[in-house]
C-alpha cells in the first residue's frame, strides 16, 4: 500500500505549553483515522502541524514521501484541510469562492468548472451556486468548506469536526462521502465528538490526551483494548443469584463483573471455546442460565475506559 | 463563470472580486474621468479670460491642473494603494483566509503579486483616467505631454516599496500598521529634516530630483543620473521587501529577513547612505535654510553611520534567532533538528564589514578628511565593532529565552545608544557654565555619542566611554558564553 502520511516525533509548543508532545503517525492509502479526545487535547494543533500551517518545535512530517516544509509548495497539492471554523469570504458567491481555490491550485479552467459542478452536486449546494457565502447557514458553510477541501483532489485529507454543523441527512451523506474517499485510496484523518459515526466509517482510531496519542490502532484494536484478546459478555439468569458476584471474579480470566438483578456483565477471553467452557461450568454449578452472549463493544466505551480526563 | 480577464494571478483575481471585479473598477474609472473632465471644463469656463494679471491663460490653468492631478495621483498610488494592500492582508489575517491561501501550492511570490495587484484594481482605471486627463490638459496648455507621465513613473516607483512595506507589515502582525500614513505623519511633523540629516534617505526617496521635477510638470523631462539611481534604488528596495513578504506569506514563523537578505538590505542602506553623502553637495543649494553650516558633512556622516550601524543589527539578529531556534529543536530532538545554521558571530563580522566598507566606498570623495586621520578612523571603527559585538551577544541571549524580542531590543538600543547622550544633554542644560555648554565624557558611553566626541570635540576624552563599552561587550559576550555552558539559556518546553 502507498504510504501517504509519515509523522515522526512531532511536537508543537506555544511558549511553555506543549500542545503536541512527540506524536508518531503513519497512514496508508485507503485508511481513515478518527481522532478523538477532550477539548484542548491538541487535536487542532496536530491537524495544523500535519498540514504545514503550524510550526513544529521538533519532528518531521512527510506526505507522499515529500517533506513538509514552508517552501516546499508542491507538496501542498496533496493536502486538504478543513478547519473546524471555516474561513470564507462572505461577499463572494459560492462559485467565485471555489473558483478562487481552483485557480490557487493552478487547475485548468474547464477542470475548475467540472469540479465545482461535481462537488456542489455532491454536497447539495448546486442551488446555492450564485448565493453569497455570507448568506449560507452554518451547515451549508461546513459543506462549502468540505467542497473547498476536496476540489483540488488531495491524497491526504484532514477534517476537523466536519459534521458538527450538519443536519441528520447531511451526516448520512457525509458518511457515504468518507467511505467513497477511502475507496478512492485517500488517507483521511477526521476528528469528531460523535463517536458512533467514527466507529462506523473509520479504519483506525487515535485517542489523544494532553498532546499525546494515548491509543492508536484499528477500530477493533482500540475498541477491544490493545491486546484484543478479551470481550464483554452478558449473562442473564432465570432468577437473581447474588453469589455469582462472588464466584465469577474467582474464575481465571473473568474481570470487571457487574451484577444487576438477573443480568450479569463481565469481561472474559475473546475465544468461543473458552466462553463455551465457562458457560458449561456455570450451568454445572447450578446457575440457571437463560441467555449468554458476547457484547459488541463500541468506541464510547473504549474512550471512557481509556480514562481520558476533560481539560479545564 | 466570470471571465478571468487580465488578472491571471489567483490571489489577485480573488482580491479583485472582493473589490467588485473589473466591471465595478471600470465603472468607477469611467465616471471619474467624465466627472473630472466635465468639472475642469466648467471651472475653466467660469474663470475670467481677460489679459493677465486679471485673467487666467490656458497655460496657467493647465499648469495648475497638472500639478493638482500629479498630487492627486501621488495620493492615489502611495496612500490609497498602500492602505488597500494593508486592508486586504488584515482581512485575510483576522478572517483566517490566510490559512486557506497558505494551504494551496501558491508560492510566496505569487501571493505578493496578488496582494499588490488585486486590492488595487480600482486604482488602475483611476490612474489611466488621470493620465488621459493630463495629456488632454497638457495639449490644451501646449506643454509636452510626457512631463506628467514622467512624474507618474516617479510616483509609481515610490509607491511600490511603500506598498511592499505595507504588505510585509500586514503579514507580520494582526495589528494594523499603515506604513503610508506613518510616513505622511512623519513628513508633516518635521520628519523631512531626516532627509537632510541622512542625505541617503533623501536620495532614496528621489526627493532631491523629484523636488525639481514636481516644480516642472510642464517642462521638458530629463532623467539625470541621480533620479535614475533613486528609481533603481526604490525598485531594489521594493524587491527586497517583496522577497521578505513572500517568505512571511508561506508561514508566520518564517523569518522575513533571514541573515543573507538582511545583509543585502544592510548593503543597500550602506550604498545609499554613502551615495547620499556624495551627491549632497550637488543639491544642498536647492533648499533654502538647509546649508552645510546647519547640517555639516560631519554630522551627516555620523547620522548616516548611526543608521547603517543600527541596520547592521538586522542580519545579526536574524542569525541569532536562527541559532537559538536550532538549539531549541536540537534540545528536543537532535536527530531531526536539521543542519546547524551559520554562527551569528560570522554574520556579525560580515555585517560590520558590509556596513563600514560599502558605506565608505559609496561615499567616495565625500568621506570627510577627518576619516582619513588614523586615530579618528580607528576609534570610530572600534566603537562600531564594540556596539555590534554587544548587540550580537544581547540578541543571542534574548532569542535564547524567547521568540518575540522586539521591546527588549528596543529598550536595549534606547538604553545604550540614546540614554547616555540624553543624560549628558540634561546635565549640560543644568550645568552652571559660562560660555557655550560642552558635552562630557558621558556622551562617549553611547556609540553615536562617542562618534560625536571623536569628530566634533577631539579635546574631550573618549577613554571612559571606550572602557564602558569594552566592559559592556566583554560582560555580554562572556556572560552569554557562561550561561550557555551552564545551559541556563535553554529551550522553553
Amino acid at each position: 500500500m502507498t504510504v501517504i502520511l509519515e509523522a515522526e516525533r512531532i511536537r508543537v509548543h506555544y511558549d511553555r505549553l506543549v500542545a503536541v508532545g512527540g506524536v508518531d503517525l503513519r497512514l496508508e492509502a485507503g485508511q481513515l483515522m478518527g481522532l478523538i479526545g477532550p477539548n484542548g487535547a491538541g487535536k487542532t494543533s496536530l491537524f495544523r502541524a500535519l498540514c504545514g500551517l503550524q510550526p513544529l518545535a521538533a519532528g518531521r512530517v512527510r506526505v507522499l514521501g515529500a517533506e513538509l516544509t514552508p517552501f516546499n509548495r508542491g507538496v501542498m497539492r496533496a493536502i486538504g484541510f478543513a478547519p473546524d471554523t471555516p474561513p470564507v469570504y462572505e461577499t463572494l458567491s459560492v462559485e467565485q469562492f471555489l473558483e478562487g481555490i481552483g485557480r490557487a491550485y493552478g487547475l485548468p479552467r474547464n477542470t475548475i468548472e467540472e469540479r465545482i459542478d461535481f462537488w456542489l452536486d455532491q454536497l447539495w449546494l448546486s442551488e446555492k451556486r450564485t448565493a453569497k457565502v455570507g448568506a449560507l447557514s452554518r451547515g451549508m458553510r461546513q459543506r462549502l468548506t468540505i467542497a473547498r477541501t476536496l476540489l483540488p483532489d488531495p491524497a491526504f485529507i484532514l477534517l476537523d469536526e466536519p459534521s458538527a454543523g450538519l443536519d441528520p441527512a447531511g451526516r448520512v451523506q457525509f458518511r457515504q462521502l468518507l467511505t467513497s474517499l477511502r475507496e478512492q485510496g485517500k488517507a483521511l484523518i477526521v476528528s469528531s465528538h460523535i463517536l458512533a459515526d467514527l466507529h462506523e466509517y473509520c479504519s483506525h482510531i487515535g485517542i489523544i490526551e494532553a498532546g499525546r496519542l494515548r491509543q492508536f490502532g484499528t477500530v477493533a484494536e482500540v475498541v477491544l483494548g490493545h491486546a484484543a484478546d478479551w470481550t464483554r459478555y452478558r449473562l442473564t439468569l432465570a432468577r437473581p443469584m447474588p453469589e455469582i458476584a462472588v464466584l465469577l471474579p474467582e474464575i481465571e480470566g473473568a474481570r470487571n463483573v457487574r451484577v444487576d438483578g438477573r443480568v450479569v456483565l463481565f469481561e472474559y477471553a475473546d475465544d468461543p471455546d473458552k466462553a463455551a467452557a465457562l458457560l458449561a461450568d456455570l450451568v454445572r454449578r447450578g446457575f440457571p442460565v437463560a441467555s449468554f452472549s458476547a457484547l459488541e463493544l463500541n468506541l464510547e466505551e473504549a474512550y471512557l475506559r481509556a480514562g481520558i480526563r476533560q481539560v479545564d | 463563470m466570470e471571465s478571468s480577464g487580465a488578472l491571471s494571478n489567483p490571489l489577485g483575481w480573488v482580491q479583485a472580486q472582493l473589490q467588485g471585479g473589473w466591471r465595478r473598477a471600470l465603472t468607477i474609472g469611467g465616471v471619474y474621468f467624465l466627472g473630472a473632465g466635465a468639472a475642469l471644463m466648467i471651472i475653466y469656463r467660469a474663470l475670467p479670460h481677460d489679459a493677465p494679471p486679471r485673467g487666467v491663460s490656458p497655460q496657467a490653468f493647465a499648469r495648475g491642473v497638472l500639478l493638482v492631478l500629479l498630487i492627486l495621483q501621488a495620493a492615489i498610488l502611495v496612500l490609497v494603494g498602500a492602505s488597500s494592500v494593508r486592508r486586504a492582508v488584515q482581512r485575510d489575517l483576522t478572517g483566517g483566509m490566510i490559512d486557506s491561501h497558505r494551504l494551496t501550492p501558491m508560492t510566496g511570490w505569487s501571493a505578493v503579486v496578488g496582494y499588490l495587484s488585486g486590492p488595487n484594481i480600482v486604482l488602475l482605471p483611476l490612474t489611466v483616467a488621470n493620465w488621459l486627463l493630463s495629456i488632454a490638459v497638457s495639449l490644451f496648455g501646449e506643454f509636452p505631454p510626457l512631463a506628467w507621465t514622467a512624474g507618474l513613473a516617479v510616483i509609481l516607483c515610490l509607491a511600490l516599496p511603500i506598498s511592499a512595506m505595507s504588505l510585509l507589515a500586514g503579514l507580520s502582525s494582526k495589528r494594523p500598521t499603515n506604513v503610508a500614513a506613518i510616513l505622511l505623519v512623519l513628513g508633516l511633523t518635521g520628519g523631512t529634516a531626516l532627509l537632510f540629516l541622512v542625505p541617503g534617505l533623501g536620495l532614496l526617496l528621489g526627493f532631491f530630483s523629484t523636488w525639481s521635477m514636481l516644480r516642472n510638470v510642464t517642462g521638458t523631462v530629463t532623467f539625470d543620473a541621480t533620479i535614475l539611481f533613486s528609481l533603481a534604488g526604490q525598485l531594489v528596495l521594493a524587491g527586497i521587501f517583496c522577497v521578505a513578504a513572500a517568505r512571511r506569506f508561506v508561514r508566520e514563523d518564517v523569518q522575513a529577513f533571514p541573515w543573507p537578505l538582511a545583509l543585502m538590505l544592510l548593503a543597500f542602506v550602506a550604498v545609499f547612505g554613502g551615495s547620499g553623502l556624495r551627491v549632497w553637495p550637488e543639491y544642498e543649494g536647492q533648499f533654502i535654510d538647509w546649508d552645510r553650516a546647519e547640517f555639516g558633512v560631519s554630522i551627516q556622516w555620523i547620522a548616516t553611520w548611526t543608521v547603517t550601524s543600527l541596520f547592521a543589527l538586522f542580519p545579526i539578529a536574524a542569525a541569532a534567532q536562527d541559532s537559538a531556534r536550532w538549539e531549541r529543536r536540537a534540545a528536543l530532538d537532535e536527530a531531526l533538528a536539521g543542519r546547524r545554521p551559520t554562527h551569528y558571530a560570522l554574520v556579525l563580522v560580515l555585517a560590520a564589514t558590509v556596513a563600514i566598507g560599502i558605506m565608505t566606498l559609496s561615499a567616495g570623495d565625500a568621506t570627510p578628511l577627518m576619516m582619513k586621520d588614523a586615530r579618528t578612523a580607528f576609534l570610530s571603527l572600534v566603537f562600531v565593532l564594540l556596539a555590534l559585538l554587544t548587540g550580537g551577544a544581547v540578541l543571542r541571549f534574548v532569542y535564547g529565552l524567547r521568540e518575540r524580542v522586539g521591546w527588549i531590543v528596543t529598550l536595549w538600543v534606547v538604553l545604550t545608544w540614546a540614554l547616555p547622550p540624553l543624560i549628558d544633554m540634561i546635565r549640560a542644560v543644568y550645568a552652571d557654565e559660562s560660555g557655550p555648554t560642552q558635552p562630557s565624557w558621558l556622551m562617549g558611553c553611547s556609540p553615536a555619542g562617542a562618534w560625536v566626541l571623536i569628530w566634533y570635540f577631539p579635546h574631550i576624552t573618549v577613554l571612559p566611554g571606550l572602557i564602558v563599552q569594552t566592559a559592556l561587550a566583554l560582560a555580554t559576550c562572556g556572560g552569554l558564553a557562561v550561561l550557555r555552558r551552564r545551559k541556563i539559556v535553554r529551550p522553553a518546553t
